[in-house]
Parts: structure tokens; C-alpha cells; sequence
């Protein structure tokens, strides 16, 4: 099974070294993250972003299925990120490995148990139709940070997704082509996002957007998932050194202004693609959506 | 449109992104790697194919079209170069056009990708193919197709040739129907719009945007990409 080339013992104490000053290798401030750009393909819910040399590609799709009978009101909402050779050979194709596992696992917790999505918005006919949406995320080129840069992506294209219109009548469900009715925006509850502290030196430093060199050589990361109003999500440990329960805090504290100023910047692009798609000014007329 | 972007990932050894028929492709290759015991030729590198679609999980689809590709793309490699080491390729499919609903019209645009991540990867290749594809209508001719989503007119059968750089089929693949006279004049017009570009009276449509003179053929646009590579 193909590996992951490993660091070699010198570039490890070179980093580590450099840490304990305070100092990371690409001269960032140990606070800053790495330059975000998204892009917009021409269909809704299709969104590449690359953080740093990180690259995430994510595509929503809907169709009209038959809801769980154990959740007739529900929608259905999948989360897909199977990992491909593409990022890193390591990954194999079948074989689940631990990273992606506790992406998915992650964004399960931070996406769709945080209620972040109003699930039962994507049911038509309680109990017989309803919308299943699908995410699949697609890692292109993996340096780190996988999990914050996932989490970008999937938020971004679940607030840039259109679903067709429909209409009900009685029995009969009439599910309008993009071309005949404006789709409709998905209708979400908060904006959840994660920013992962990698932490080293017993907990002396910490570190946001580690890239792979970085996670090589931390001691362990903690995962806070808030949305822009500081409404904690979820906070997650796997394994790594121990850290006091301070710092925990601390670092959720340190996790706001992260998740506001990433909050921003989706904004600003949804905005901008916004703009390019409402040619002729004429989205406002076509829409009937009602301001939350 | 035909766009293509070489090398826009940073972790695989060659990658690029291609754009072909209303299909947006990123391919990845990693090699020579280790190869995993069970798969592993004493004489040749194994090659590992893997297609994945923008949506969904990988279905019979891309089973089907792997199955297809990968023995072409084995014998373009030098596999006995590299003996017990692996060479892996991955096609992940960004973007399908909703016009472009038919599968065949993502063949040239799968192996257009792979040869160009092949060729940024610098794997050692026996020869480098183009690929083509070309429409037949019943009782009329065949024409080479720059954008089939841009194509305007009907067709019966719609052919994919992979065009090796001494001007021989490598891969050929159709769908639809057609005669055998039809096949046979479809693989001469993509030779042919491959090697030496279209004749002076025809409407073919070629590569690249041709404003006025001579088109460039499949060729001269394979070369240019791996010049401004050079270059770059």
C-alpha cells in the first residue's frame, strides 16, 4: 500500500523548533489562515475552494425519493466525502482511513446534527415524497486543514444550492424545471463552521490552518465548530497529548473572530456571484422567497 | 470549448485539468509508487485506473469506462521502465453539461486529461495520443466535432478515436448507428483531423478557435500545451 512520503527527522525538529518560538515555517502568524478563495461553477451548489494549496471541490445534487418511514416529515440530507489517490496516495479507494472517517464523522456532528440545515424544509408529501440532497465532497489536492476547508466548502455550496420549485396539489406533485420557475434557496437554520487548533509543546502553542507538515508534528487537534453568534456546536478530542481544561476554553474563545471573519469572506463571495448571475436585475421579481 | 490547465494540484507528481465536449475533467497520476503486494508485476509497473463522477458514488458507469481506458492507457505507458511499482490514475469528473448526456462524449475527454497528467507527470510513454470524435449521419459523411454541445445538426452514430502520434487508432469506440463504410470514413476524417487538419473546402470544426487560416490540428494543440509548459 502506497504511503504518505513522512517527514524526515530534521525538517520535524526544524518546525518544532521553530514553534517554540513561535515562529511558523511559511511566516504566518499562528492565528492566520491560509489565503481563501471559492469559486462558483455555473451550476448551483457546485463550489471549488482552495485554502492555501488545499483544494476542496463540492457538488450538491437533488432528486425526489421517499423519505424514511421513520422520519416522515424529513427530508434527506447526505453527507459524501470518500477520499480519492488524487490527494494523497495514501488514500485508497474502498478502504476507508482514519483522516476521512473523522471528516465525515465531523461534519455529520458540525453539518447535520447541529441542525444547520432545516431537513424538514426538503419534505413535499409527508410520508410518500420528499427531496434528497446530496453532498459530494471531493478533496483535490490535500496540505492540511482538511476538515475547516471541508467545512467552508460544504456551507458555501449548501447557501449557494438552489432546489427546483414544486407544487402540490392534493396527490400530484409537479416539480418545476429551472428554466419554468426561479429554484428555491435551501432554508438554514445557522452557519456552522469548524476551526481546528493544533496544539504542541504541551499545549503552549496553538496553531489554526495547520498545513501538512504542521499536523505531522503536532501533538493533537481540537475541533470547535461554532457559527458567527458564538454558538458553540460541537468540540471534538480524538486522541493526541491532553490538554487542561483552559485552554479548551480559551481556544473557543479564540474560535469566534476565526468563524466571523470566515463567515465574511463566504459572504462576500456568495455576494459577487450573486451579482453575476442576477443579470438583468430581475432575480428580485423572479424570487418568491421572503426575507428571514 | 477545449481549455485545459496543466498542473493545478500540487501533491500528485502530474495533474491537469481538461475541459472537452461539455465535460470537466481533473486527472491525477502518482507514480512509479510502491505497489501493494497482491498487485504487484515482477516484469511491469501495474496501472491503476479510477474514475469518479461529480455526483453519486462510482456506479457500472465508470466501471464500464475504466475497463475501457485502462487497457489504452497501459499500453501507452513504458510499464517495463518501472517493474514491481505501481502507477495510479485518477479521473475525477468536475462538471457534465445536462446536454451532454451521452457517455461516449466523456471518452475523449477522460483521455484527454489522463494523457495530459501522464505527460506533466513525466511518465515515461511509448507515444502520446489524441483524441477524437466524430458524428456520422446516415447517408452523409462524417465530421470531426471540436464541442458536440455546440454541434448544431442531427447524427445516427457518434464515434471516439484515440490517435497515437505515428497516426494510429489506438482506442475506437462508437455508439448508435451506422455502416461499416460510415465507421470507415468517421476513423479517416479523425485521423486525419488529428495529423494533418482539415481540408480547405470542408466545415469541419477543429481545436483551438481558428480565427481565420489554417486550423490547429489535435497535434499542434497537444504540442502547444506541453510548450508553454516548457516554457512556464
Amino acid at each position: 500500500m502506497p504511503r504518505e512520503a513522512e517527514l524526515s527527522n530534521n525538517e520535524r525538529s526544524f518546525i518544532l523548533q521553530a514553534l517554540q518560538e513561535n515562529q511558523r515555517i511559511d511566516a504566518r502568524p499562528v492565528d492566520q489562515y491560509r489565503k481563501l478563495d471559492i469559486k462558483f461553477g455555473e451550476d448551483y451548489g457546485s463550489v471549488d475552494i482552495a485554502l492555501g494549496k488545499t483544494q476542496i471541490a463540492v457538488r450538491l445534487s437533488c432528486e425526489v425519493t421517499a423519505p424514511y418511514p421513520e422520519r416522515k416529515f424529513d427530508g434527506i440530507f447526505i453527507i459524501s466525502c470518500e477520499f480519492s489517490p488524487m490527494a494523497s496516495p495514501e488514500f485508497e479507494i474502498g478502504r476507508p482511513n482514519l483522516d476521512e472517517i473523522l471528516l465525515s464523522r465531523i461534519l455529520e456532528k458540525a453539518i447535520r446534527r447541529s441542525s444547520a440545515l432545516d431537513t424538514e424544509s426538503l419534505c413535499i408529501v409527508a410520508g410518500s415524497k420528499c427531496f434528497a440532497l446530496r453532498a459530494d465532497i471531493h478533496v483535490l489536492d490535500h496540505d492540511g486543514n482538511l476538515i475547516d476547508a471541508a467545512c467552508i466548502a460544504l456551507m458555501t455550496a449548501l447557501q449557494h444550492f438552489r432546489r427546483p420549485d414544486v407544487t402540490v396539489d392534493g396527490d400530484s406533485v409537479t416539480v418545476h424545471d429551472i428554466r419554468e420557475r426561479e429554484p428555491v434557496a435551501l432554508s438554514l437554520i445557522h452557519h456552522p463552521l469548524c476551526v481546528t487548533f493544533s496544539h504542541y509543546n504541551e499545549g503552549k502553542t496553538v496553531l489554526v490552518d495547520a498545513t501538512q507538515a504542521e499536523e505531522q508534528v503536532r501533538d493533537g487537534q481540537v475541533i470547535i465548530t461554532m457559527n458567527r453568534h458564538g454558538e458553540l456546536c460541537q468540540i471534538a478530542k480524538y486522541g493526541g497529548a491532553a490538554v487542561d481544561a483552559y485552554s479548551i476554553v480559551n481556544w473557543s474563545n479564540m474560535a469566534l473572530p476565526q468563524v466571523q471573519t470566515l463567515s465574511e469572506l463566504i459572504k462576500a463571495a456568495l455576494d459577487d456571484d450573486a451579482k453575476k448571475r442576477d443579470a438583468g436585475g430581475l432575480m428580485a421579481e423572479l424570487s418568491a422567497e421572503n426575507e428571514r | 470549448m477545449t481549455t485545459t490547465i496543466l498542473h493545478p494540484l500540487s501533491s500528485p507528481d502530474g495533474s491537469a485539468t481538461h475541459t472537452a465536449h461539455g465535460h470537466t475533467i481533473t486527472a491525477a497520476v502518482n507514480g512509479p509508487l510502491e505497489v501493494p503486494r497482491r498487485d504487484e508485476l515482477p516484469e511491469e509497473a501495474t496501472v491503476e485506473l479510477h474514475i469518479r463522477p461529480a455526483t453519486g458514488i462510482s456506479t457500472i458507469r465508470e466501471r464500464s469506462l475504466e475497463l475501457l481506458l485502462e487497457p489504452t492507457i497501459r499500453r501507452l505507458i513504458r510499464t517495463e521502465t518501472y517493474p514491481r511499482t505501481l502507477i495510479q490514475l485518477t479521473l475525477q469528473i468536475l462538471r457534465s453539461e445536462s446536454s451532454s448526456t451521452n457517455t461516449l462524449t466523456q471518452v475523449p475527454a477522460l483521455l484527454g486529461a489522463a494523457m495530459l497528467a501522464l505527460l506533466d507527470g513525466g511518465v515515461a510513454l511509448r507515444t502520446t495520443v489524441v483524441p477524437a470524435l466524430a458524428v456520422t449521419a446516415r447517408g452523409q459523411g462524417a465530421v470531426l466535432v471540436d464541442d458536440v454541445t455546440e454541434y448544431e445538426g442531427e447524427w445516427d452514430g457518434t464515434h471516439v478515436f484515440g490517435i497515437t502520434g505515428e497516426g494510429k487508432v489506438i482506442l475506437a469506440k462508437s455508439e448508435g448507428s451506422f455502416g461499416v463504410e460510415e465507421w470507415k470514413d468517421a476513423c479517416a476524417v479523425a485521423v486525419q483531423g488529428i495529423m494533418e487538419g482539415e481540408e480547405e473546402d470542408s466545415d469541419e470544426e477543429m481545436y483551438g478557435d481558428g480565427d481565420g487560416g489554417k486550423q490547429e490540428t489535435g497535434r499542434e494543440w497537444l504540442m502547444g500545451v506541453m510548450a508553454e509548459k516548457e516554457s512556464s
